[in-house]
């Protein structure tokens, strides 16, 4: 096949930098795990695998099962990140087709306006809704005019709220490839199967939704696995222990102390959670691929 | 550091660094580096509950009962005297926001040179990059509790207080040759703050810690009836000292496993019965009235009012901490790096520091006190600097003497508080 | 084979354009119930409403940079101070805000000049190539996906000052190694999002130039890329944003002052409360700044259009990633 070759050159680049940039420096995360930490309490890591000493690796996945002490983290995080995927599909899937396949005169003005946010840091959007969310705020304000006397206290290290933030950080990620898929999908398709007696809802279901299946995987990839390492989002909007997020353990014992190699048999385990999704992304990306090729 | 960043530069050197600091440090001392290097065993928690003796670098751990001298190695030795200084530009590095640009502006202009401040956010990113030997500034501001690891490192270079004549001028005499540097070898001190306990007034009538047997157990004894609102710093070392002195515990550099332990379990216990926020933004949340009882950094309480919305007025902000000194205080250092290529600029700089006008100038930006005889808490107030009701948040040489200053501990020590204090944060 | 937009759409609705308009409309209530994403009104709720949510916080974020107390959430009155009348700390009189906004947008830059044309054809390659090592390269791709942030930043950290064999003793903390920080994470988020689209764009258009006697390279050129184009021009947005706003990592690859970016100043605040809505200020700049950017490339896109084409593609559209073709 002469052709295999220039596709692979074309990724060369591309692998070279991963090998470099990516393998080496989670061979470094392994190698911390593995390793100790100096006087001045650096990690140092352990490169040659027969120094290894593996006791954080196995405490950090002890702890992450049922009942221990990394748990309740591990069980938070993969319910909130659940929930939060689940929501950004229901709010960024009807979003993006709107833009993508209704919007006419405003669409480059839709687009605009979604990218907007993305130039303005997270800290300050969020910061913004700490001042609307806070118990005597706007957001309280206005549910009390409208006859809500009892309105929630939103930043009472409240899990809907850690939820809801991290849609919000998380969902411009999800919008953006799936609209790129959607406006794509050639509307001929679309119109074949009404021509053929589906109802809009059935071309939807069965021509729309399936064809736009990529993007969606995309999407839910950007924006499931840096949510899986979020510790920031909590910390602004709970700050509460009540919530906390394996991101947020990972954090404590990577930014500082004598304890980094526990740290990073942490992300380890991170992975090691991941691995499952990951394959499927893979899996997936290569069958697409294979049956489009 | 001339034969360190000569060779640096070639990247063979950065890792045989550390080695070589640890070989330093045992030349240095002797015995007793197995205890204070030695690699932490997993789970950590295995110590067996005596105290260490040594510390870093087998230095003793030094305490204000138990000053430490720290060592100067033939090969590390301070500038001569009466040297001109150098052009510049002078490389400060720094927490963000950790000094007023006016003092430094004030430097430049009466120097004629140049200063750059390069930022840190964390205590080991700092470290890790300075001891590499991958980064290159003059002027560092080192935290007690990795003092005598950089100096045994041979990460700073000793002073020559020559240039330094505010040290004996301005600073308390107490401080002339502190407990945790004896002599000034190395540092020169910056600020110093208290920790305790801040409120609202307004949202709390007729609180005041005070008034409690045990005012530190304010947290315990009011928190409950405000769940929700009530706040500890997020910091290992200040959360579980707030645990120690609840449980009577004055000692808050302990390494006891068991009086540690307690700690943990009386703020674990106060996660759930207050629902306790975990954050060092305080001086926000006591502004904006989202908590109204938080433990706080003296220096954030004092610029709380800047950061309240029009309308609320700054006597409703108060803040305690034992009059008789008996509380926890950090005390924050400035040192010269030992890779340092404007040193005789270096030692100018922290002497302009300690010039009581840029003392003052400084506060006004910081609200963080600096050790000098000029800045009391009358003067401040008088000044206009500070509303009269906070002045509890200036102490005098008198408390200062009293207080439990966050010292050092050993790595094994470091290990047990890490994971007390990630028990607590994941309650 | 490239149709504009519209072009597109008419292909697409052979059947009579005029024609079914008041059929539908008189079927109106039915086809709302049967079909509410047809007809598009919850959808166009759901948009606006998300976009006031998403916007919202932005609007509020530029206001506070022109509040008078220090605080960047409570609301302490007006004034200009943190613009322009405190002498010390108002935006317009710190040099440093200033060499920190030049370097944003410098990092930025490189970011997307690397990232994104390393990401397409390392998707390119996956997607065809499909030999051995071609599902690891895959998965690998995903690794700094879900490394969280600071892990990364610490690895790099370790790689970068402790391992001295080329090429890490050859990247020095600073620029350097910024910017391989910075395309390392962001390279994922391009290959995800070009990967998809080409999944969807399937082989055939490129089958059909190669029968027609296009080189592979001619026919990538002239068929594929400008199939992608959506997809590329959303990676660039995307990179772009994740470098303008990133913290922890560019943090710790940063030597000194000279490498000091926006986000540094806005997320370090270790040290209690000396950050002030100056801060706020810089973001409102960095906002403009971008909007300006876009607006002369739109402008410079639109003079090359006219030139090369009278297609009625709308160039803005192209621009934000949007439609094209």
């Amino acid at each position: 096949m002469e052709s295999r070759s220039h596709w692979r050159a074309f990724a060369l680049p591309g692998v070279v930098w991963l090998g470099l940039f990516v393998v080496v420096p989670a061979y470094a995360v392994l190698a911390m795990a593995m390793g100790r930490v100096n006087f001045l309490l650096q990690p140092v890591p352990a490169w040659n695998p027969f120094g290894w000493n593996p006791g954080y690796v196995s405490k950090a996945f002890s702890g992450a099962l049922p009942g221990g002490e990394y748990w309740p983290a591990v069980r938070n995080t993969l319910v909130y990140v659940s929930v939060a995927l689940a929501l950004c599909f229901a709010v960024g899937y009807p979003v993006a087709y709107y833009v993508a396949r209704h919007a006419r005169r405003t669409k480059g003005l839709l687009i605009m306006l979604l990218v907007i946010p993305f130039w303005v840091s997270y800290l300050l959007r969020m910061l913004a809704w700490i001042g609307l969310l806070s118990s005597d705020g706007y957001v309280n304000q206005l549910l009390q005019t409208v006859g809500i006397t009892h309105p929630p206290n939103w930043l009472n290290g409240n899990p809907y709220s850690v939820i809801l933030a991290l849609v919000y950080g998380y969902i411009p990620y999800f919008i953006l490839p799936v609209f790129a898929g959607i406006d794509r999908i050639d509307r001929s398709q679309i119109e074949a199967a009404r021509d053929l007696g589906a109802t809009p809802w059935e071309a939807f279901l069965r021509v729309t939704l399936p064809l736009s299946r990529p993007s969606i995987i995309a999407g839910a990839a950007l924006v499931v696995l840096p949510m899986f390492g979020d510790y920031y989002t909590n910390d602004l909007i709970s700050a509460s222990p009540h919530t906390n997020m394996l991101g947020n353990e990972i954090n404590l014992f990577v930014q500082g102390g004598p304890q980094v190699n526990l740290g990073a048999s942490l992300v380890l385990v991170l992975m090691a959670i991941l691995a499952v999704g990951m394959a499927y992304y893979v899996y997936v990306t290569a069958r697409d691929a294979r049956r489009f090729a | 550091m001339t034969d360190l960043s000569g060779a640096g530069e070639g990247g063979t050197d950065r890792r045989t660094f550390i080695k070589r600091a640890a070989a330093a440090a045992m030349g240095a001392s002797g015995a007793g580096l197995l205890a204070a290097c030695g690699t932490t065993t997993a789970g950590g928690t295995s110590g067996s509950g005596t105290t260490a003796a040594l510390g870093p670098g087998g230095l003793p751990l030094a305490r204000p009962y138990r000053p430490v001298t720290l060592p100067i190695y033939s090969d590390n030795r301070a500038i001569e005297s009466g040297l001109t200084p150098e052009k510049g530009p002078l490389q400060l590095y720094n927490w963000d926001s950790y000094i007023n640009p006016d003092v430094v502006k004030a430097f430049e202009r009466k120097h004629g040179v140049k200063v750059q401040i390069s930022t840190f956010t964390t205590i080991d990113e700092a470290v890790a990059k300075i001891s590499s030997g991958a980064v290159q500034f003059d002027v560092f501001v080192p935290e007690l509790v990795f003092l005598e690891r950089l100096a045994v490192g041979k990460v700073l270079q000793p002073l020559n207080l020559s240039y330094i004549p505010n040290l004996t001028a301005n600073v308390w005499p107490s401080l002339h040759s502190p407990w945790y540097d004896v002599g000034s070898r190395y540092t020169v001190p910056y600020t110093i703050y208290t920790t305790g306990i801040g409120w609202r007034a307004d949202k709390l009538p007729g609180f005041n810690p005070a008034k409690l047997a045990n005012p530190w157990s304010a947290l315990w004894v009011q928190g409950p009836k405000i769940a929700g609102k009530v706040g500890l710093l997020d910091d290992q070392h200040e959360g579980l000292a707030m645990g120690l002195l609840h449980n009577g515990v004055s000692d808050v550099n302990t390494e006891n496993p068991r009086l540690i332990n307690a700690s943990k379990n009386a703020l674990v216990q106060l996660v759930s019965s207050a629902n306790m926020k975990f954050d060092t933004n305080e001086y926000q949340h006591l502004a904006d009235g989202s908590l109204w009882l938080h433990q706080a950094w003296s220096g954030d309480m004092a610029s709380v009012p800047t950061y309240a919305p029009q309308g609320t007025k700054p006597s409703v902000f108060k803040y305690w901490w034992p009059t008789d000194g008996r509380g926890p205080i950090n005390n924050d250092t400035f040192a010269i790096l030992r890779g340092a290529r404007n040193p005789v600029l270096a030692h100018l700089f922290l002497n302009h520091l300690l010039d009581t006008q840029q003392v003052f100038k400084n506060f006004t930006f910081l609200y963080y006190q600096q050790p000098i005889n000029a800045m009391t808490p009358e003067a401040v107030v008088k000044g206009g600097l500070l509303t009269p009701n906070l002045n509890t948040t200036i102490i005098r040489e008198s408390q200062f003497k009293n207080g439990l200053v966050q010292g050092p501990l050993s790595t094994q020590g470091e290990v047990l508080w890490q994971n007390a204090w990630a028990a607590v944060k994941s309650a | 084979m490239t149709v504009t937009g519209i072009g597109a759409r008419e292909l697409a609705t052979p059947a009579a354009p005029a024609g079914p308009e008041p059929v539908r409309r008189r079927r109106l209530l039915p086809a709302v119930l049967r079909n509410p994403w047809g007809r598009p009104r919850f959808l166009v709720l759901t948009t606006w409403v998300y976009i006031a949510w998403a916007l919202l916080p932005v609007g509020i974020a530029m206001l506070f940079s022109f509040n008078s107390g220090r605080s960047r959430s409570v609301w302490q009155g007006f004034s200009l101070r943190w613009w322009w009348t405190d002498p010390s700390f108002s935006v317009f009189h710190d040099p440093d805000y200033t060499h920190a906004l030049v370097h944003s947008l410098e990092l930025a830059a490189l970011d997307m000049l690397i990232a994104t044309p390393l990401g397409v054809l390392l998707a390119l390659g996956l997607a065809r190539w499909r030999g051995r090592g071609s599902g690891a390269a895959n998965g690998l791709m995903l690794v700094p996906l879900v490394t969280p942030e600071i892990v990364m930043a610490v690895s790099l950290l370790v790689v970068f000052t402790q391992l001295a064999i080329v090429p890490f003793a050859l990247i020095h903390l600073g620029t350097g190694a910024q910017v391989v920080g910075q395309v390392t994470f962001s390279l994922s988020y391009v290959v995800v999002i070009v990967r998809s689209r080409l999944a969807s764009i399937g082989p055939e258009y490129e089958e059909a130039a190669r029968d027609l006697g296009a080189t592979p390279i001619a026919a990538l050129r002239l068929v594929l890329l400008p199939l992608l184009l959506p997809a590329i021009l959303a990676s660039m947005l995307i990179v772009f944003a994740l470098s303008i706003d990133d913290f922890v990592v560019t943090q710790y690859m940063s030597s000194n002052a000279s490498t000091t970016t926006i986000p540094m100043f806005l997320y370090a605040n270790a040290r209690g409360g000396t950050t002030t809505p100056a801060l706020n200020a810089l973001a409102t700049i960095l906002v403009v700044t971008t909007l300006i950017g876009i607006g002369v490339a739109y402008l410079i896109y639109t003079a090359l259009g006219r030139r090369a084409s009278t297609g009625e593609v709308s160039a803005l559209r192209d621009l934000s990633g949007l439609e094209t073709a």
